[in-house]
């Protein structure tokens, strides 16, 4: 779960608690969106590298429960396929 | 209404305070709002983590004015030359495997703004963004 501004300094700070999943040997990671109410390309980016890098070792990383405002931009930016199926914002 | 920052990171998380500040003189919806949040966020990023790499402290300013049925945000800043508008679009249709990891932020700023405008004024770096009041 992200809460607040998921600017620069949180895209770090998200960036860190992936990584320290992976070295648990995370399976399946969901990023749960739903209390955080903006997305800069940052945090797009880390979401996208740590998406692919857990793909090529046949894991899951996702987005959850976006709120709005995240969903909005995910969709601005193509993005959207990073949202778990049926757990889209409904506006 | 005229605000100025200071070329350092932590400096961003005071983009929603001005946003109030301008929302208390007129009502933004939440796509004007989230639209000129996005755009200053990243293009004031672009700025402090590209233009500023001397070393040197930069001041960036931003003025909020209405322009009706606008709102017009000028970021004027002393970097290098810098204009977004001649980064190429990135395509957003690309699988995930395949999207480029670069070019994102100038994309959210061109899909945010309904008009953009640069132009390099006494050493100045001078971006232009209408947005819609929605």
């Amino acid at each position: 779960m992200v809460e607040g501004r998921l600017d620069g300094a949180l895209a770090n700070q998200l960036e860190v608690e992936i990584l320290n999943l992976i070295r648990e040997n995370a399976q399946q990671i969901y990023v749960n969106l739903a209390n955080s109410d903006f997305i800069c390309s940052a945090g797009i980016r880390v979401l996208l590298q740590y998406y692919r890098q857990m793909k090529n070792s046949n894991k899951v990383l996702l987005v959850t429960r976006p709120s709005a405002a995240i969903q909005s931009t995910l969709d601005m930016t193509g993005f959207k396929n990073l949202i778990v199926e049926g757990s889209e914002s409904k506006t | 209404m005229e605000f100025e920052f200071q070329s350092h990171p932590a400096e961003l998380a005071r983009i929603p305070e001005i946003l109030d500040a301008l929302g208390r003189r007129q009502p933004l919806g939440p796509k004007t709002r989230l639209a000129l949040d996005t755009a200053l966020t990243e293009h004031l990023t672009n700025i402090i983590t590209h233009g500023c790499r001397d070393g040197a402290p930069h001041r960036i300013r931003v003025r909020l004015t209405l322009d009706p049925p606008c709102v017009k945000a000028t970021v004027i800043d002393d970097g290098p030359p810098f204009n977004p508008l001649e980064h190429p679009p990135v395509d957003t249709s690309l699988p995930l495997d395949q999207k480029p990891l670069g070019g994102l932020g100038i994309h959210m700023i061109r899909s945010s703004a309904d008009e953009l405008t640069y132009r390099r004024e006494n050493d100045r770096n001078i971006l232009v963004m209408r947005k819609r009041l929605a």
